[in-house]
C-alpha cells in the first residue's frame, strides 16, 4: 500500500518540482542562442 | 446499462451538444486575428504562453488519456501511472530543450512546418527530407485523424443514436467550420476551452469518488481485497513498466505537439509554458488514473461494463456520479479531447500539402501573395478533412491498421531527427533522411512481427535505431549545411 501512495501521490508532485527546478536552473540560457544547432 | 443513456434527460443533452458547439463561436472570434499563412499554421509566432502550455497537452492527449488511460488502470491498478509519467517528462523536457531552440531556429529560417526546418537546417535543395517527411506524415497523420473521425463519430452516433454517416458529417462540420475560420488560433485556444472541460471532469470525478468511497485508504483496500496486485506499481511487470515509460519517447517526433513550440510568441516563455503545461498534465493523467481505480472499486468486474469494456469505465462512472449538467460537460469533454486532438493533426496534414508539397516542390512559378496563401490554406483544410471522412467511412479497417504503428512512427521518424538537428552540427541531410526511414520502417517491422515474441514496446527499439542511423549516416557523409553540399 506504501508503493501505491508513493506513486499516485509523492511521483505527480516529484514531476511538479522537477518542473519547477528546470524553471530555475535554465533562467540565465533563456537568453541564449539555439539557433543553427547552438543551444 | 445504456453507454449514454442520461444524455436522454434535455438538459444533460442541451449542455453535451452546446459544449460540442462552443469551438465554432471561438472559430468566429478568432476569424479577425488570422491575416495571412503564418497565422493560419503557426498563429503568427505570437501565441501567449498559457495559450501554448495547455494547447500542447490538450492535443497531445486525445481520447486515449480520458478512456484509454481509465481504462489501463481499471485493469492494471496504479501500475497505469507509469504510462502517464512517461510522457508527461517528455513532455516538459521537450518544453524547454526542444521547443526553445526549435522556435528560434524555426523563426531565423521563417520555417512555419517541421519539414520547412528541417530543409533550411541542411539546405536540402533537392527536398529529399521534405518529401520523405510528407510521405510519413501522409500516411501516419491522415490515418491517425481518420481513426479519431472514426472513433468520435462511432461515440457520437452511440451517444445521439444516429446514424454512423450522419455522426461522422457532424463531427466533420464541426470540426472544419472553426479550422477554416480561424485555422491555427482557433484551433489553439480550443484546445484551452478543452483543456479547462477535461480538467474539471478529472478533478472532480475523483474528489467526488473518493468522498464517496471513503477516502484513498478505503479505495485502496478495497482494491487490495479484489487483487493485491492493483496496488503494486511494479505488478505489471518491468517489461510492461518500460513499456508505459517509452510511449513518451514518442512525444517529441509529434509534429503537431511540436508545432505548438514554433508558435510561441517568445521562446523564453516556453519556460513557464513547460510548468503550466505539466502541472496539467499530472492533473490529467493522475486524475484518469483515479477515475479507473474508482472504477474497478466501483464496478469489479469487467462483464458488468457495457460491451464489457474497461475503456467504458469513466462513462459508467459519469452516469452514476453526476446529474444531468455536469454529465452533459463531461461527456462532452470526452468528445473535445478527441476533437483537439483531430483539428490539430489536420492542420499539420493541411500544411504539409500545402506549404510543403504544393507551395515548396510542385510549384515551380514565383511567389504567391499572402492573402492567395491564406485561402488557399482554408481550402486544403476543407479537402484534407473531407480526405480523412471519406478514408474514415471507407477504409476502416485499414486506417485502424495504420493507426496501430501512427504514434510511434511518427515519434521515431521525427524524434530523433530533431533532436539531432537541433543539438548535434555533424548531423547531415543524408543522416536525417536515413533517420527518418529507420525510424518509421523499425516501428512497422517491430510491432508487426517483434513486439508480441519479445514484448517490446515497438519505440523502445526504433527510437535508438533511427539515432544510430542518423549518427551513422551523417558521419559517413559530408556536412551539408549553410548551402555547401
Amino acid at each position: 500500500m506504501l508503493g501505491a501512495r508513493l506513486v499516485l501521490f509523492l511521483l505527480p508532485l516529484l514531476i511538479i518540482g522537477l518542473a519547477f527546478l528546470l524553471y530555475v536552473v535554465t533562467r540565465e540560457r533563456g537568453k541564449k542562442g539555439g539557433f543553427d544547432g547552438d543551444v | 446499462m445504456e453507454t449514454y443513456e442520461k444524455l436522454a434527460d434535455p438538459v444533460a443533452l442541451t449542455i453535451f451538444l452546446l459544449t460540442l458547439s462552443l469551438p465554432i463561436l471561438i472559430g468566429i472570434l478568432t476569424l479577425r486575428r488570422t491575416r495571412s499563412q503564418s497565422d493560419f499554421l503557426i498563429g503568427g509566432r505570437a501565441m501567449d504562453k498559457l495559450v501554448v502550455a495547455l494547447s500542447a497537452v490538450s492535443s497531445g492527449r486525445s481520447s486515449w488519456l480520458v478512456l484509454g488511460v481509465s481504462g489501463m488502470a481499471y485493469v492494471s491498478g496504479v501500475g497505469a501511472v507509469w504510462a502517464v509519467a512517461g510522457y508527461i517528462l517528455a513532455e516538459l523536457f521537450q518544453f524547454i530543450f526542444l521547443g526553445r531552440p526549435l522556435r528560434q531556429a524555426t523563426e531565423g529560417y521563417d520555417s512555419l512546418t517541421l519539414l520547412d526546418y528541417f530543409e533550411s537546417r541542411f539546405a536540402d535543395r533537392r527536398h529529399l527530407i521534405r518529401i520523405i517527411g510528407v510521405v510519413i506524415i501522409g500516411i501516419f497523420l491522415t490515418a491517425y485523424v481518420a481513426a479519431q473521425f472514426n472513433a468520435g463519430a462511432k461515440a457520437l452516433s452511440t451517444a445521439l443514436n444516429v446514424d454512423l454517416l450522419l455522426a461522422l458529417a457532424i463531427s466533420g462540420v464541426l470540426i472544419l467550420v472553426y479550422m477554416v475560420m480561424g485555422g491555427y488560433i482557433a484551433v489553439a485556444y480550443n484546445d484551452v476551452v478543452r483543456a479547462v472541460i477535461m480538467i474539471i471532469g478529472l478533478v472532480l470525478f475523483p474528489i467526488y469518488g473518493f468522498v464517496r468511497i471513503g477516502g484513498v485508504r478505503a479505495l485502496l483496500e478495497v482494491l487490495n481485497q479484489l487483487n493485491p496486485a492493483l496496488i503494486d506499481p511494479v505488478s505489471i511487470g518491468f517489461g510492461a513498466l518500460i513499456g508505459f515509460l517509452g510511449i513518451g519517447l514518442g512525444s517529441p517526433g509529434q509534429p503537431h505537439i511540436v508545432v505548438r513550440y514554433m508558435s510561441v510568441n517568445d521562446p523564453a516563455r516556453l519556460r513557464s509554458a513547460a510548468v503550466i503545461g505539466t502541472i496539467w498534465n499530472v492533473i490529467l493523467g493522475w486524475g484518469a488514473v483515479f477515475i479507473g481505480l474508482l472504477g474497478r472499486a466501483v464496478v469489479p468486474l469487467a462483464e458488468n461494463l457495457p460491451e464489457a469494456d474497461p475503456e467504458l469505465v469513466f462513462l459508467v462512472l459519469a452516469s452514476d456520479y453526476f446529474g444531468p449538467i455536469l454529465y452533459g460537460l463531461l461527456i462532452g469533454g470526452i468528445f473535445a479531447a478527441i476533437l483537439s486532438t483531430v483539428d490539430s493533426q489536420l492542420l499539420v496534414v493541411a500544411s504539409t500539402v500545402v506549404r510543403d508539397l504544393y507551395e515548396k516542390v510542385l510549384r515551380r512559378r514565383g511567389e504567391m501573395s499572402e492573402a492567395v496563401k491564406l485561402r488557399l490554406s482554408r481550402w486544403v483544410v476543407i479537402g484534407a478533412g473531407l480526405v480523412a471522412l471519406i478514408v474514415a467511412w471507407t477504409a476502416q479497417d485499414l486506417v485502424f491498421w495504420l493507426v496501430l504503428f501512427a504514434w510511434g512512427g511518427l515519434g521515431a521518424a521525427f524524434g530523433p531527427a530533431l533532436i539531432l538537428a537541433l543539438y548535434w552540427k555533424r548531423t547531415t541531410r543524408a543522416g536525417i533522411a536515413a533517420g527518418m526511414i529507420t525510424g518509421a520502417v523499425v516501428v512497422i517491422v517491430w510491432k508487426q512481427f517483434l513486439a508480441g515474441p519479445t514484448g517490446l514496446y515497438e519505440l523502445i527499439v526504433a527510437f535508438p535505431a533511427a539515432l544510430f542511423a542518423i549518427v551513422g549516416v551523417s558521419l559517413l557523409t559530408r556536412r551539408a549545411r549553410n548551402g555547401e553540399v
